[in-house]
C-alpha cells in the first residue's frame, strides 16, 4: 500500500483527521484524570467502585504479566547457553536452499551520532569485532550529524581507521543538516546512512534479500551472540525480508553509576520488554533493533520527520505491506546507558526527558489510524487489536500511576459527611489495601529478577549497598507518577495542542 | 508461548467477570445470603473505636472475634444491641440501629474508668486555678500576693514562682488577672505601695514588663485584650473609648476608636460595636473603616440592651457577639439569637459548631447548618460555668459546680446519660488540654493541683 507515513503534507480530510487523533490519546488521558477527580468529589460512591474495578484489573494484569516476566526470564537465561553459530548452520541445511547460505548473509549496523563521543560508541564497536559472528561480514556506518562538533566527525573518522579492517567495510557517511522534508530527528540520520549503505551494497552486487540492517543507539553494546542469533532468527523465518527482529534492550552499561531510582525505572523497561517478547502478535520495535534491509529499502526506510523513529518503523512497514509485516522476539540482550548526568538533579531532569521522548511514541498513534483507515486487506481484527493495544497503551501509560497512586484514594481521603457514613467509604479502602498487598507478588518477583539480571556490582562495593539496591524499588511509587506518568501525560499534551516535541539527544554518561 | 498467552488470558478473563461484580456488591454492602428471596442482602455496617483501644465487642450478646477498632460489616439492617468491655473501664452498652448501605459510625467511644486514678501534680493546696486556654500553662494561686502566683507548665510537669524572687513587685496585692486564649502571658492588676500598677508577665520565661495604664485610665477598664502573637501591644476599652499600648515603645495611643460598646480583635483588626449598633472592622490605628453589619441584633436588639458586648471573631465571616447578660449572636444566616444567659462559647473548626452554656444547660450551635435555635444537651444544671469540646468534638466536658460531667455529643440511638467524672474543690476553675486529653483541677479535699486523664490512651 502507498501511504505517506507522515504528518506533514497532509491536506483537507486528512489533515483534519490527522489533528482529531492526534488530539484523542491527550484528550482521553486528561478525562479520565479529570473525570475521577470530579467524581471522586461528585459522586464519590461511584468514584470508589470505579476505583475498585479498576484495581482488580490492575491486579489481575499485573499477576499476568508478572508470570510472563518469568517465563520471558526463564527462556532468555535458557537461550543464553545456546549455540547459536551451530543452531544457524543446522537451519541452513534445514531451510535446504530456500533460504540464503549463511557466507551470504551480511549484516549492516547503523550507529548515529549527534554529539556522542568516542567513549560513548567505541565500546559497542570493539564489541562488534569481538561476535560470534564473523566481523568481515558485517558493514558498520557510523552516521554523523552535520551539526555535529568537529571533533566529533575527527573521532568518527579515527575509529573508522582503527577497526576498518576488521569489518567487510567501515563507513563514516556524515548527514547534511537540513534536507528538505527533515526534521532533526534520528530517523533522518540513520535513514541517509541507510541510503548510503544501500549504494555501497549495490556497488559490490550484494542482494538486499541476504542483507540485515540493525540501527542501534550509540551506546549500544550488543550480547556476543547478538549476530549469531540474529542470523539464526533471519534463516529460520520464513517470512525474513517481511520481519523485524527485536532483542530484549537493558541498560547495564552504567547501571551501579546512577542513581536508585533511574536504575529502578530502567529495569522496569527492561522487563516490559520481557514481557511483551511472549507476545509476538503484537510485538513493536523499540530502541536497538534488526530488519531485513529489503524491506527497510522497499518501506523507504526510517521516517525522516518522526522522534519514535523505532517504532515507527514497524508501523511503516506494517502499512506498507498491509498487514503482511512482524516482529519476531530474540532472546538476547542489548545494553544501552542509563540515561545520567553528573548530578542527582540533572539525572532526574535527563531521565523526564528521555521517558518523555519514549512517550512521543504515541505520534504513531494518528498515523496508523488514517493509514488502517486506508488499508483495506489488513483483516479488521488485526486493525482493532494494534489499535487499541496501541492506545490502550499510552493511555494507561500516563493515567494508571496517577489512579494507583493518588487519583483512586481521594474518595477516602476527602469524603463528606454522606459518602462518610456509608458501606462503601469503610469497605472500599480495604479491598484496595488487599489488591495492593495482593500485588506485591508481582512486585517481589520483579525485586527478585531484577537482582538476577543486574549485572555482578563492581568489586569492592559493600554488601550492605548491595542489599539497598533491594530497597530502591520503594520509590516505584514516586517515580512511577514523577517520572513515567507525567513525562507520557506531557508528552500527549503536547500532541493534543499540537505543540510537537523536538528530538533531544539524551545526556550519556561513563 | 503465544497459546500459552492466550489461554491464561481467557483464564484472567474469567477470574475479573466473575470477581469484579461480586467484588463490588460487596463493596457497596450486598451479600450472597441463599435463602433470602433474590439470593443476596443489603446489609450495613458499624464502625468502632474505643479509647482505650482494645476492648471486646458484644453483638446481640454474641462477643464478636476482633476488639475495638474493628468495622462490623455484612450486618442485616435493624437495631443491634452493643456492648463493649474492657477491664477496669465501664462497660459502654448502647442500641444502634444499622441501615442498608449505611456505616453506623461510632469512633470516639470513651471508656470511663471504674476507679478514676487522678495524678497529683502539685501536692501543696491551693486556692484558685486560672485556666490559659489553648497554651501548656495553667496558673496557681496560694495567697493574694503575687509572689503566691505559681505557674505549672504542662511540658516541664512541674510548678515554678510566676514572678523571679528578686523582683520589684513582691509584695504587690493581685487585684485581678486577665489571660487571652492562646497567649503564654498574663496581665495583673497589683496594688503596690506606690499605689495601683498593670503587670504583663511572661508565662514561659517569667519576665515581666510593667503596662502604665493607670496613667491613662485611672479606673478599671471594661475590657483589656492582646492578640496572642503580641502579647506587649495591650487594648483597652474604657468609657465607649478603645485605647492601644505598646509596652515595648512605651507608647500609648489613646482613643482609637470612640463611643464603643463592644470590641475584639482578630488577625491584626479591630473589631468594634458602635453605640449606633454598627459592627465595624478597623485597621489597627482606628483607621479605614469597614461596616459589617447595622445593629446586628433582631428588631434593633442593641438599642434595648444594655452592657458591653464582646466580640469573637471566629472566621472572617463568622462573628460571634456576646453581651454581658448573656445575648448571643452569630453573624450566619439565619439569624442565630439568644436573648440571655450565655455565659460561655467554645467553637469546633471543623464542624462549624459553637459549645454554648448557660447556668442551667449546654448546647450546641450548628453555624453551619440552616437550624437558628441550639440542641440543648444537658438541662437542669446548677450553676454551669465552664464547658470544653473533648475528644476531637465528639464529646463535651462541662462543671457544674464543684461537678465535672462528660457526654457525647451524638449518643448512637439512645441518649446517652451524662457521666460525673469527679467533683472538684467548689469554686475552683478547671483547665482541659485537648493535647493530652485530661483535666487540670483542683482536688476536693487536699486542693492539690491534681491531673485526670478523660480520654484514656493505650
Amino acid at each position: 500500500m502507498t501511504f505517506r507515513f507522515s504528518r506533514h503534507g497532509l491536506q483537507g480530510f486528512d489533515k483534519r483527521l490527522e489533528r482529531l487523533l492526534e488530539i484523542l490519546p491527550g484528550a482521553t488521558s486528561w478525562t479520565i484524570l479529570v473525570g475521577m477527580l470530579v467524581l471522586s468529589f461528585w459522586r464519590p460512591r461511584l468514584a470508589a467502585v470505579l476505583v475498585i474495578a479498576f484495581d482488580l484489573y490492575w491486579l489481575l494484569r499485573l499477576l499476568y504479566m508478572t508470570l510472563f516476566l518469568v517465563l520471558s526470564y526463564l527462556k532468555l537465561t535458557r537461550h543464553r547457553e545456546t549455540d547459536w553459530m551451530a543452531r544457524a548452520r543446522q537451519s541452513e541445511r534445514l531451510t535446504n536452499g530456500s533460504a540464503p547460505r549463511l557466507q551470504e548473509i551480511s549484516h549492516v549496523v547503523i550507529i548515529p551520532v549527534a554529539k556522542e563521543s568516542r567513549e560513548i560508541y567505541e565500546p559497542g564497536i570493539e564489541n562488534l569485532v569481538r561476535q560470534h559472528w564473523p566481523s568481515r561480514q558485517m558493514l558498520v556506518v557510523l552516521a554523523v550529524e552535520e551539526r555535529a562538533p568537529a571533533g566529533v566527525k575527527e573521532e568518527a573518522r579515527a575509529v573508522q581507521q582503527r577497526y576498518r579492517e576488521h569489518f567487510l567495510d567501515f563507513l563514516v557517511v556524515v548527514h547534511p543538516d537540513g534536507l528538505p522534508g527533515e526534521a532533526r530527528v534520528k530517523g533522518a540520520n540513520a535513514t541517509y546512512a541507510a541510503k548510503e549503505a544501500a549504494a555501497w551494497l549495490q556497488g559490490r552486487g550484494i542482494p538486499f534479500e541476504r542483507v540485515v540492517v540493525s540501527c542501534f543507539d550509540a551506546d549500544t553494546v550488543v550480547s556476543p551472540a547478538y549476530f549469531t542469533c540474529l542470523t539464526y532468527h533471519f534463516l529460520a523465518c520464513p517470512t525474513r525480508t517481511r520481519t523485524s527482529f527485536q532483542p530484549i534492550p537493558v541498560y547495564h552499561n552504567n547501571i551501579w553509576d546512577v542513581p536508585g531510582f533511574a536504575r529502578v525505572l530502567d529495569v522496569g523497561a527492561s522487563f516490559f520488554q520481557l514481557v511483551e517478547a511472549t507476545n509476538p502478535e503484537k510485538l513493536v520495535t523499540f530502541s536497538s533493533h534488526s530488519m531485513s534491509f529489503k524491506a527497510l529499502v522497499e518501506v523507504g526506510y526510517w521516517p525522516v520527520d518522526m522522534i519514535s523513529d523505532d517504532s515507527a518503523i514497524f508501523w511503516k512497514a506494517f502499512l506498507h505491506y498491509e498487514g503482511d509485516y512482524q516482529v519476531v522476539p530474540m532472546y538476547v540482550t542489548v545494553s544501552m546507558d542509563v540515561a545520567a548526568s553528573e548530578s542527582w538533579r540533572k539525572t532526574v531532569v535527563n531521565v523526564y526527558k528521555q521517558k518523555r521522548r519514549w512517550a512521543w511514541g504515541v505520534e504513531n498513534f494518528p498515523i496508523v489510524m488514517r493509514g488502517f483507515f486506508r488499508a483495506r486487506r489488513i483483516p479488521l481484527l488485526a486493525k482493532l487489536k494494534h489499535a487499541f493495544k496501541l492506545f490502550e497503551g499510552h493511555i494507561a501509560w500516563a493515567t494508571w500511576p496517577f489512579l494507583l497512586g493518588i487519583i483512586g484514594w481521594i474518595p477516602a481521603w476527602f469524603a463528606g459527611q454522606v459518602f462518610s457514613n456509608s458501606v462503601v467509604y469503610y469497605t472500599a479502602p480495604r479491598i484496595a489495601i488487599t489488591i495492593f498487598q495482593l500485588s506485591s507478588i508481582g512486585l517481589l518477583t520483579t525485586v527478585v529478577l531484577s537482582q538476577c539480571l543486574l549485572p555482578r556490582p563492581p568489586v569492592g562495593r559493600p554488601w550492605l549497598k548491595r542489599v539497598g539496591h533491594t530497597f530502591e524499588w520503594c520509590v516505584i511509587p514516586f517515580t512511577a507518577i514523577m517520572l513515567s506518568a507525567v513525562p507520557a501525560l506531557d508528552a500527549q499534551t503536547r500532541l493534543m495542542l499540537g505543540r510537537y516535541l523536538e528530538f533531544w539527544v539524551t545526556e550519556k554518561k561513563r | 508461548m503465544p497459546w500459552l498467552r492466550k489461554s491464561i488470558f481467557f483464564v484472567f478473563l474469567a477470574v475479573y467477570l466473575i470477581t469484579c461484580p461480586i467484588l463490588i456488591l460487596y463493596v457497596l454492602g450486598y451479600v450472597m445470603r441463599p435463602g433470602t428471596a433474590q439470593g443476596m442482602m443489603r446489609t450495613g455496617l458499624i464502625s468502632l473505636a474505643t479509647a482505650p483501644p482494645g476492648a471486646s465487642i458484644y453483638v446481640g450478646g454474641r462477643r464478636y472475634l476482633r476488639r475495638t477498632p474493628a468495622v462490623l460489616d455484612g450486618l442485616a439492617p435493624g437495631e443491634y444491641g452493643l456492648k463493649v468491655i474492657l477491664k477496669h473501664y465501664h462497660p459502654w452498652v448502647r442500641t444502634v440501629q444499622v441501615e442498608g448501605e449505611k456505616a453506623t459510625v461510632l469512633e470516639k467511644i470513651v471508656l470511663a474508668p471504674t476507679h478514676p486514678a487522678a495524678r497529683v501534680l502539685v501536692p501543696e493546696p491551693i486556692k484558685e486555678l486560672t485556666p490559659v486556654p489553648e497554651t501548656r500553662f495553667v496558673v496557681l494561686s496560694t495567697g493574694p500576693k503575687i509572689e503566691d502566683l505559681v505557674v505549672y507548665d504542662r511540658d516541664a510537669a512541674e510548678p515554678r514562682p510566676l514572678i523571679p524572687l528578686d523582683s520589684p513587685f513582691r509584695g504587690s496585692r493581685v487585684l485581678s488577672s486577665v489571660v487571652v486564649n492562646e497567649s503564654p502571658f498574663l496581665l495583673l492588676r497589683l496594688r503596690a505601695e506606690e499605689g495601683e500598677a498593670y503587670l504583663s508577665v511572661s508565662l514561659k520565661s517569667g519576665e515581666a514588663r510593667q503596662a502604665d495604664l493607670l496613667t491613662l485610665f485611672p479606673g478599671k477598664p471594661q475590657e483589656v485584650t492582646w492578640e496572642p502573637r503580641r502579647p506587649y501591644q495591650l487594648f483597652s476599652v474604657q468609657d465607649g473609648s478603645v485605647h492601644r499600648v505598646d509596652l515595648e515603645a512605651r507608647a500609648v495611643s489613646p482613643s482609637i476608636a470612640e463611643r464603643v460598646r463592644g470590641f475584639g480583635i482578630h488577625d491584626q483588626r479591630l473589631y468594634v460595636l458602635t453605640e449606633d449598633g454598627l459592627l465595624q472592622r478597623r485597621d489597627p490605628d482606628g483607621g479605614r473603616i469597614d461596616t459589617l453589619f447595622q445593629d446586628p441584633l433582631p428588631g434593633g436588639g442593641l438599642a434595648r440592651a444594655s452592657g458591653f458586648f464582646r466580640i469573637i471573631v471566629l472566621a472572617d465571616d463568622l462573628i460571634v457577639v456576646l453581651g454581658e447578660r448573656g445575648e448571643l449572636w452569630v453573624s450566619r444566616f439565619p439569624d442565630r439569637w439568644i436573648d440571655t444567659g450565655v455565659r460561655g462559647v467554645e467553637f469546633d473548626p471543623r464542624g462549624e459548631r459553637l459549645l454554648i452554656w448557660r447556668k442551667d444547660r449546654v448546647g450546641v450551635l450548628d453555624c453551619a447548618g440552616q437550624d437558628p435555635n441550639p440542641l440543648w444537651m444537658a438541662e437542669g444544671g446548677n450553676d454551669i460555668r465552664q464547658a470544653f469540646w473533648v475528644y476531637e468534638a465528639s464529646h463535651v466536658l462541662f462543671q457544674d459546680g464543684p461537678a465535672i460531667f462528660l457526654l457525647e455529643r451524638e449518643p448512637a440511638a439512645s441518649p446517652a446519660p451524662t457521666s460525673l467524672l469527679l467533683r472538684v474543690r467548689a469554686g475552683s476553675a478547671v483547665a482541659y488540654a485537648e493535647e493530652v486529653g485530661g483535666l487540670y483541677y483542683l482536688d476536693r479535699e487536699s486542693q492539690a493541683l491534681s491531673f485526670l486523664e478523660v480520654i484514656p490512651r493505650p
